[in-house]
């Protein structure tokens, strides 16, 4: 159960740094609709769990948040990739990559064995 | 780093209680956003509203995920557990108070007895790795011992250097030869305790010096020319005012020049825990100008077992076991190379650590810490015990409370934390109470120590392992008395508590089968702890009540070595008669007499056969005391002689050999015959010596130990340059200490006159560590009496409370004042006869283990026992007479109304 959480966590944590690399400063509503938009039905329920993911990625100083106005004037908090962030964000997108890509030769022979 | 980043903003946020409201804000504005996108696609207010909400997940839920990551939740249920604790002791200062207290005593109990255990047995030698070295001993099964443990003897100088040079199973071995020195150069010649060491000394023991150098390997093969010296660091500093430029300086010691090469490390201060801190080292092959007397005669002789000691450094991976058979084999050799001298004479290895408080000793040292321990840890469980009903009976009271919490959805687990918690803090309130009584009691026990122990570098600190033993005990005991209350409170059966309405019901105690257990086991407890106490209280006294054998009263003497001042024997008997007619003839002084032995101080020990026995015929010779005395000794310490004569002037060089005998060494040697007129010779010595007297038995080594032979010589016949002056006095021997000084230093200034006791002082020393421990044992046997009585008290008043409806009802029916009487004692009784029955069963066990072991107990002195048993039986009889007298006053139409 708990390797689960730790799984979608770490995914979801990477998914947050890559839309804010792509988008620049977003307020967690918008780093929601994006990752909706892009991962289909991932979060579809569950905008909640965003927020405990971006206040750990915070503590951890890989992002930066502060107030700010949003498109039609309201006040929203705005996260922003820090400079440790992003040197993160490289090393998990590549180790990500590896792992995929080790997982997928693992995979794709396995059907042909078994 | 990072996650270390993150873990100290979730303390912060952990302490600062996690701020809501910023992230409410937030909340807000990504549910209006999300609303208002919804309008736009179509959807009606609410219905926006409402599918954004759901896609969030509910307000609540995410504050609530957000603020367990803001905060760490573990710590904060702690923290919240720990802030209703210490409201919970707060509102409970009496219980608090109680507890805290016995828990103080109990755990104060068991710091003080770890800080002497800690400093003596504990007490690493300040060497490197030190598991790896091993003492070695001879053992010697064909010399016949009578001192009470000493089946391992030091070894001879040539057997050691045999050893070191053919062995296996050492890296390298060292000798050591305790030795006192007189340092003059000072404004008063001074004596010093030092020892004589071969090079390897310090090599083994693997220390660094902590000024200068250590001896070379071959600084120990030049007789009489290695005059070199090592300091310890407390003799540097205490006595030298640490001097940094001691190195190559001279130190006169026994009138010669050694220079300073090294200082050795702070804190260490030889092989041997009772050593003083302040220590010389020198080579040994300046042996001849340090040893005096037999110890320099026999050095060489390898049947003699002058030698202090021996110890080497295993080489690694060699167990001590394989090491000891294959010196074992090596002994046989020793054995048949040399077997006039070696036969029956093997090695025997024991740890360093524990030969550090004497090898022959440390089996009983250890057994006594053991059995203190296990005293003081049993008054903590009594405590424990106490505690344990005393938060049954609390958490009886406060079952509403923690039904209520139950009911509002926390769980068992939660509960039992959260009682624990109390406990914890409870018990680590007393831990730290008890820590300050440990430290009075301490500087108490330290303040009654006597000279011999303060002179010794035994350091009574409440070091880092003491407070450790502390916050473990602490811990322990918080588990203990807090898990059973904390696991039955969590579980009471909720509603029926709820709608009783929080009273206690009228659950008698007989269906209450825990609290019933608590005080069997606390009867039982008390009697385990007060008859351990008590037999070794009762040996203890048995030991004191010794016969010495000579007058204690008005004695006075002092030690001093000619063999420093380097006298040849003519000019030392001629200072003994000119000191001894010297101090005879001076106001208060009724006799003296001079002495190679210290009185209760042992002495120089040889190997006897009696004629017509010797080792030629494949005899075994007994190991005995010898004194060299001057006439006037029996006299002067009022020793009788029972039969024959007491030595007198005619016992000169030239004249037939004489001896005195103990009846001891009589009833030894030559039972049902004459012992006068009888001869034996010493082993390398075939003199033969006509015993001429025998002398009632007097202490020879300590207080309360079998008769030993002992055998006397006229000092005329048997010189030894190091003696003791005794001087009986017709007053207060005090008053003649100064003038006796004077006499003595009047015929040689260069003297260090040094050990100057009454023999009352020199008892005091010797019995210090009995007395003590007899104080200490009575003391926590009154304390586990105290704390047992007051827990039946608790328990059976408890109980008796609970039951106030119950014995309403019966006499509101017509039961008799008496008859209620009887109930409740006889309740109290038959928990109290299982209890004790018990007690007595566990203790029987328990101290015959125990008491095999140590001398002069007896595991089933019957007094004790009895005497015990009728105290604990007193004991639990008041305190079952007390809450039922209470009970029979009970007005029934009051006690059926009382809640």
């Amino acid at each position: 159960m708990a390797d689960k959480v730790d799984v979608w966590q770490g995914t979801l944590a990477l998914m947050i740094l890559k839309t804010l690399e792509a988008l620049g400063p977003l307020h967690g509503y918008g780093i929601a609709r994006r990752i909706e938009q892009t991962s289909g039905d991932l979060l579809a329920v569950n905008y909640g769990t965003l927020y405990p993911a971006l206040l750990k990625l915070e503590q951890e100083g890989h992002i930066a948040s502060e107030w700010g106005q949003s498109d039609n004037n309201r006040k929203a908090k705005y996260y922003k990739l820090t400079r440790a962030g992003r040197k993160f964000l490289d090393r998990e997108e590549r180790d990500w990559e590896q792992t995929t890509a080790i997982l997928a030769r693992f995979l794709a022979p396995g059907k042909e064995s078994a | 780093m990072k996650m270390l980043r993150a873990f100290w903003l979730r303390l912060a946020g952990t302490v600062q209680g996690g701020s809501r409201d910023s992230f409410a804000e937030e909340l807000e504005g990504h549910l209006q956003m999300h609303t208002e996108d919804n309008v736009r696609k179509g959807m009606t207010a609410t219905e926006a509203r409402r599918e954004a909400l759901m896609k969030l997940g509910g307000i609540e839920q995410t504050k609530e995920l957000y603020h367990d990551r803001q905060t760490l939740p573990v710590l904060e249920v702690f923290m919240q557990d720990l802030r209703y604790g210490l409201r919970m002791l707060q509102k409970n200062p009496g219980f608090t108070a109680v507890a805290v207290l016995s828990l103080a005593l109990g755990i104060g109990a068991n710091t003080t007895i770890f800080t002497v255990v800690n400093a003596i047995l504990l007490n690493a030698l300040p060497v490197r790795d030190l598991p790896r070295l091993v003492e070695m001993d001879t053992v010697d099964s064909k010399t016949l011992v009578t001192q009470a443990r000493s089946e391992k003897l030091g070894m001879s100088f040539p057997n050691f250097q045999d050893y070191r040079r053919d062995n296996q199973v050492f890296t390298d071995l060292a000798a050591f030869v305790p030795i006192a020195v007189t340092w003059s150069g000072g404004a008063e010649p001074r004596q010093l305790q030092g020892e004589l060491v071969s090079a390897t000394y310090f090599e083994v023991l693997g220390i660094r010096p902590a000024r200068g150098r250590f001896f070379m390997p071959d600084e120990d093969t030049k007789p009489n020319g290695n005059d070199v010296a090592v300091l310890s660091y407390a003799l540097w500093a205490n006595k030298l005012g640490s001097d940094p430029g001691i190195i190559g300086k001279p130190l006169i010691l026994d009138a010669r020049p050694y220079t300073v090469i090294g200082v050795a490390p702070r804190g260490f201060r030889g092989t041997i825990t009772f050593f003083s801190s302040e220590q010389v080292w020198i080579p040994i092959s300046m042996k001849d100008q340090v040893l005096g007397g037999k110890a320099k005669d026999f050095f060489n002789e390898r049947r003699a077992l002058t030698l202090g000691g021996t110890f080497g450094r295993l080489k690694p991976g060699l167990e001590m076991s394989a090491a000891e058979a294959s010196l074992k084999t090596m002994a046989t050799h020793l054995e048949a190379e040399f077997p006039k001298d070696n036969s029956g004479r093997s090695v025997a290895l024991s740890p360093l650590a524990d030969a550090a408080v004497g090898v022959n000793d440390h089996k009983r040292i250890a057994l006594a810490g053991t059995m203190m321990m296990g005293v003081v840890g049993l008054v903590l469980l009594i405590a424990c015990v106490n505690l344990a009903n005393l938060l049954l009976a609390q958490g009886a009271r406060r079952q509403k409370e923690i039904s209520l919490r139950a009911a509002l959805g926390a769980g068992r687990t939660r509960i039992v934390r959260q009682m624990l918690t109390e406990s914890m803090l409870l018990s680590l309130a007393g831990g730290a109470v008890g820590l300050a009584l440990a430290y009075a009691g301490r500087s108490i026990l330290w303040s009654f120590r006597p000279p011999f122990i303060e002179d010794s570098g035994i350091n009574l600190a409440l070091d880092s392992h003491v407070l450790l033993f502390t916050l473990i005990v602490a811990i322990l005991t918080g588990f203990i008395f807090g898990l059973v209350p904390a696991v039955k409170a969590s579980r009471p059966d909720l509603m029926e508590t709820l709608n009783a309405g929080g009273r206690g019901g009228t659950i008698g105690w007989q269906r209450d089968p825990l609290r019933s257990l608590l005080v069997i086991g606390e009867m039982a407890l008390a009697l385990i702890t007060l008859v351990g106490a008590g037999l070794f209280l009762h040996s203890m006294q048995n030991a004191q009540k010794t016969e010495l054998g000579f007058e204690s009263k008005n004695l006075l003497t002092m030690n001093f070595d000619l063999g420093a001042l380097h006298y040849e024997e003519g000019r030392g008997q001629q200072f003994y008669r000119a000191a001894i007619e010297k101090v005879k003839n001076s106001p208060g002084v009724a006799s003296v007499s001079i002495a190679s032995n210290p009185p209760i101080g042992g002495g120089f020990a040889r190997t006897v056969f009696p004629e017509g026995r010797d080792e030629a015929s494949g005899n075994r010779g007994t190991l005995t005391v010898v004194d060299d005395v001057t006439p006037d000794y029996f006299e002067t310490l009022r020793i009788p002689v029972s039969r024959g004569r007491s030595f007198n002037d005619g016992d000169r060089k030239e004249t037939a050999a004489v001896a005195i005998a103990s009846e001891a060494m009589v009833k030894l040697h030559w039972p049902n015959e004459d012992a006068l007129g009888k001869r034996f010779h010493f082993i390398g010595d075939m003199t033969l010596r006509e015993i001429v007297g025998v002398v009632a038995n007097s202490v020879v080594n300590e207080v309360g130990e079998e008769p030993q032979p002992i055998l006397f010589l006229p000092m005329t016949q048997d010189y030894v340059p190091a003696a003791t002056l005794h001087v009986r006095t017709t007053g207060k021997p005090e008053a003649v200490v100064a003038t006796t000084r004077a006499a003595l230093q009047s015929l040689d200034p260069n003297l260090a006159i040094t050990n100057v006791f009454t023999i009352e002082q020199i008892l005091s020393q010797a019995l210090w560590a009995p007395r003590m421990g007899g104080i200490l044992l009575a003391l926590f046997g009154g304390l586990a009496l105290l704390l047992s009585a007051v827990g039946v008290y608790g328990v059976l008043s408890y109980s008796v409370n609970q039951q106030t409806r119950e014995i309403g009802l019966r006499m509101a029916l017509g039961a008799q004042r008496g008859d209620v009487m009887r109930l409740i004692l006889g309740q109290g009784l038959r928990l109290t006869v299982v209890g004790l029955s018990l007690g007595i069963l566990v203790a029987l066990g328990l101290m015959r283990v125990l008491v095999s072991l140590l001398f002069d107990v007896r595991a089933y002195d019957p007094s004790t026992y009895t005497a015990v048993t009728l105290l604990l039986t007193a004991v639990a009889l008041l305190a079952c007479y007390i809450p039922a007298r209470r009970a029979m006053r009970i007005d029934p139409m009051v006690a059926l109304r009382y809640d």
